[in-house]
C-alpha cells in the first residue's frame, strides 16, 4: 500500500515512464513518419520489405530475449516476463512466408546485427540499460496493434497467419502496457537510475530508425551477407561464429542437420524447434572446421562433443552429424574431398572412443533387444533410443560426467513414456553399464 | 593465500548468487591484509575457472554463470582504488577480447594485474573487431598486447587476429591466455614469433615482475 508520505515524496518528481515518453516522443514520431509506415498505411508496401522486417526483428528479439534472462540486475529480473517474448511469434510469421521468401538482405542483416551487438554489450556493461530497449520493444506492441489490419489487408493474410507478431497480446495490448508501465515505475523509483535507461531507449529508437529507413525503399543488395548475417538468418539466437564461405556448403550443412534430426527423433521430442535451429547453426560451424588441420578438427569436435553430451546429447549424435556432413559436403564439392574427410576422421575418432567401452557387435545386440522389447510402433517413433543410451554410458566412461543422468532423467519421465518403454530403458542402461564395467579399453 | 575453507564458502555463495556474502568474505580477506594479487589469483580466478567447468559440464546454467561473473565484476570494481594507486612504470598495455568473444572478465582481470604492476592499461573489452584493435594499437602504441580467449571455438579467430596484428606491428609483444587453451592451440601459438602464452594471472604477475 502506498502511504501519503510516499505520495508526497514522489509527487514533485516525474516517474520513469513519463520521462521515457517525453524523451522519446520525437523519435517515435520520426519513426512513424518513415516511408516504410506511410506505404504500409497506403497498403502499397512490398511483401519482401515486410518479410525483411520480420527477419530483422527476429534477430534483434532473439538476442535481446536470450540476454535479458541472464542479466544480473534485480529490477530487470522483476520487470521481465517470459510472456513478453516475441521471437516465437516472429518465427511463426517467418515460417508462414518461408516457401516464397527465405533470402535476407545483407545490409538489413548487418544493421540488425549491429543492434544485437549493442544489446549484448549493454548486458555486459550496464544491464539496467536493457530496460530502455525493453521500453521501446514493448511500446512497439501498441503501434503494431494499430498496423495489424493494414498488414492483413495489404498482404491478403488469412486471419492472423503471417502477422502474429503484429497482433501480439491481441485484445490485452493496452492492459499489458499499463502493467508494464506500473512495473517500471514501481520498480525504478530511484531517479539516479533513470538516465541510462532513457539513453538506451533513445539508442534503441536510433537503431530501429536505421533499419526502417533501409527497409523501404529497399536498396539493391551489394554482395552476399557476411558470415554473422548468414548465421543469424539460420538461427537468430546463435552467436557470431564462422560460417561456410560457399553457399553450397551451407546448403549441404543444413541437409546434414536435417538427416540427423530425422535419424534421432529424440532431438525433436526433447529440444523442439529451438533445438533444430541450433542444430542447423552448429552444423554450419562444423562445416567450417574442414579448413583446419586434422588435429584442430579433432580437438574442436572433442570440445563440442563434451559440451553437448553434458546437455543430454550423447556423442553419437555429433558422430553421425560429422559423417552426414562429410558425405553431403563431398557430394556437392568433390574436389575438396580431402578437406571434408577430416570431418569423417573426427567422427571415426568419436566412434572409436565409444566402441572401446561397448564394441559395435554388443551395441547392435542391445539396440535390437531394446526395439524388440518396446515393439515396432514405439521403436519407429523413438528410433535409435538404445544407441543413445549406449553412447551415453560410453561417454560417462570416457570421463564426461553426468551424461547418463542428463539423458535418462528425461527418458524415464513417467508422464512421457509407458512402463514398457521405461523398463526397456533401464534394462538397456544396466546391460550397457555391465559391458563397460567388464571392458578393458584398448589403449 | 586464500584458505581452502574460505574458497569453498566463497564459491558456494557465488553459485547461489549471494552477492553480499561474497562481498563480506572479500572484505574479511582485505581486513586480514591479503595481497590483492593473491585475491585475484586464489579467489577470483580460481572460482571463475570452477564456474566455467561447471557450465561446461552443465552442472550450472548459463544464468548462474552470468550471475557469478557479474558478482565478480562488482567485487573487482571495489578494489579499483587500490589497483590504480600503484606507482606508474611508464609502460603501456592494451588488453582485449577477439571478435565474437563475449567473455570479458578474464581480460579485465589481466588488465588489473598490469595496472597493479604500474602499467598504463587500456582494456577494450568484449567482441573487438580486428580493424578496431589495429586502430587502437596504432593510437596508443603499447609495449604489450594481451588477448583473452574463453571459448575454444574462437581459437581460429584468435590466430587470425594475431596474424593481422603481426602484419601491422612486427615487433609488438603479444600475450595470450584464457580457458580456451585448456583444449589446445598452444602449438600454433608458439609458432608465431613474439607471442607468449600466459597460463594464469600468477604467471602474468611473475612475468611482469621479472
Amino acid at each position: 500500500m502506498v502511504s501519503a508520505k510516499d505520495d508526497i515524496r514522489r509527487s514533485p518528481a516525474k516517474q520513469l515512464m513519463e520521462k521515457l515518453q517525453e524523451a522519446t516522443i520525437g523519435c517515435h514520431k520520426r519513426l512513424e513518419s518513415l516511408p516504410y509506415f506511410s506505404t504500409l498505411i497506403e497498403h502499397t508496401l512490398p511483401l519482401t520489405c515486410y518479410v525483411h522486417q520480420l527477419q530483422a526483428l527476429a534477430i534483434i528479439h532473439g538476442v535481446f530475449e536470450s540476454e535479458i534472462i541472464v542479466a544480473e540486475h534485480g529490477p530487470v529480473r522483476r520487470i521481465w516476463r517470459d510472456s513478453m517474448k516475441k521471437l516465437p511469434l516472429l518465427l511463426e510469421d517467418l515460417a508462414f512466408f518461408r516457401p516464397r521468401h527465405r533470402a535476407m538482405h545483407s545490409h538489413i542483416l548487418d544493421l540488425a546485427g549491429d543492434m544485437s551487438d549493442r544489446i549484448r554489450r549493454l548486458r555486459l556493461e550496464h544491464p539496467p540499460a536493457l530496460l530502455g530497449y525493453l521500453y521501446v520493444l514493448e511500446g512497439s506492441t501498441l503501434g503494431n496493434s494499430m498496423h495489424q489490419p493494414d498488414i492483413s489487408t495489404t498482404f491478403h493474410l488469412p486471419q492472423l497467419h503471417g502477422c502474429r507478431y503484429y497482433s501480439s497480446y491481441r485484445q490485452q495490448v493496452h492492459e499489458r502496457w499499463r502493467d508494464f508501465s506500473r512495473a517500471m515505475n514501481d520498480t525504478l523509483t530511484d531517479e539516479d537510475s533513470h538516465a541510462p535507461i532513457i539513453t538506451a531507449a533513445l539508442e534503441a529508437f536510433a537503431e530501429l530508425e536505421k533499419i526502417y529507413q533501409a527497409l523501404y525503399p529497399l536498396r539493391q543488395q551489394n554482395g552476399a551477407p557476411n558470415a554473422s548475417g548468414r548465421i543469424r538468418q539460420i538461427n537468430p539466437e546463435a552467436g557470431n561464429h564462422p560460417m561456410p564461405g560457399d553457399e553450397r556448403e551451407t546448403a549441404a550443412a543444413l541437409r546434414a542437420s536435417t538427416r540427423v534430426w530425422h535419424e534421432f527423433p529424440y532431438y525433436a521430442h526433447r529440444f523442439g524447434e529451438r533445438g533444430r535451429r541450433f542444430s542447423d547453426s552448429d552444423t554450419c560451424w562444423l562445416a567450417t572446421l574442414s579448413q583446419l588441420d586434422q588435429e584442430s578438427v579433432n580437438r574442436q569436435t572433442a570440445w563440442l562433443s563434451r559440451l553437448l553430451a553434458a546437455r543430454g546429447m550423447p556423442s553419437v549424435m555429433l558422430e553421425h552429424a560429422l559423417d552426414a556432413l562429410c558425405e553431403e559436403l563431398t557430394g556437392v564439392l568433390p574436389a575438396a574431398r580431402s578437406s571434408y574427410e577430416k570431418l569423417g576422421t573426427a567422427a571415426a575418432g568419436l566412434r572409436a572412443a565409444r566402441q572401446k567401452w561397448i564394441p559395435q557387435e554388443r551395441c547392435r545386440e542391445l539396440c535390437e533387444k531394446f526395439d524388440r522389447q518396446i515393439g515396432t510402433t514405439l521403436a519407429e517413433e523413438h528410433k535409435k533410443t538404445a544407441l543413445l543410451l549406449v553412447s551415453a554410458v560410453a561417454d560417462e566412461y570416457n570421463g564426461i560426467k553426468g551424461t547418463v543422468a542428463r539423458l535418462v532423467t528425461w527418458m524415464t519421465e513417467k508422464n512421457r513414456f509407458s512402463d514398457l518403454f521405461l523398463t526397456a530403458v533401464k534394462k538397456t542402461l544396466s546391460d550397457a553399464e555391465n559391458i563397460a564395467d567388464h571392458k578393458s579399453p584398448k589403449e | 593465500m586464500v584458505d581452502e575453507k574460505v574458497f569453498a564458502l566463497y564459491l558456494e555463495a557465488l553459485l547461489k548468487g549471494n552477492r553480499s556474502q561474497c562481498g563480506q568474505l572479500v572484505d574479511r580477506l582485505l581486513e586480514a591484509d591479503i595481497d590483492i594479487k593473491d585475491l585475484y589469483t586464489g579467489l577470483f580466478q580460481d572460482s571463475l575457472y570452477r564456474v566455467g567447468e561447471l557450465w561446461e559440464n552443465n552442472t550450472i546454467s548459463v544464468a548462474t554463470e552470468h550471475v557469478a561473473t557479474a558478482i565478480t565484476e562488482g567485487l573487482l570494481s571495489r578494489l579499483y582504488p587500490r589497483i590504480f594507486a600503484a606507482e606508474h612504470c611508464g609502460k603501456k598495455a592494451v588488453i582485449s577480447c577477439v571478435a565474437n568473444e563475449w567473455h570479458q572478465i578474464g581480460g579485465k582481470m589481466v588488465a588489473d594485474i598490469f595496472e597493479l604492476n604500474g602499467w598504463d592499461t587500456d582494456f577494450i573489452g568484449a567482441n573487438t573487431p580486428v580493424d578496431d584493435l589495429v586502430r587502437h594499437i596504432d593510437l596508443v602504441g603499447p609495449d604489450v598486447l594481451g588477448l583473452s580467449l574463453s571459448l575454444y571455438s574462437n581459437m581460429e579467430v584468435l590466430l587470425q587476429t594475431i596474424a593481422t596484428i603481426r602484419s601491422h606491428f612486427h615487433e609488438l609483444h603479444i600475450f595470450c591466455g584464457g580457458q580456451a587453451f585448456r583444449w589446445g592451440g598452444l602449438e600454433k601459438l608458439r609458432q608465431i614469433t613474439g607471442t607468449e602464452y600466459i597460463p594464469s594471472l600468477h604467471v602474468l604477475e611473475q612475468t611482469l615482475v621479472n
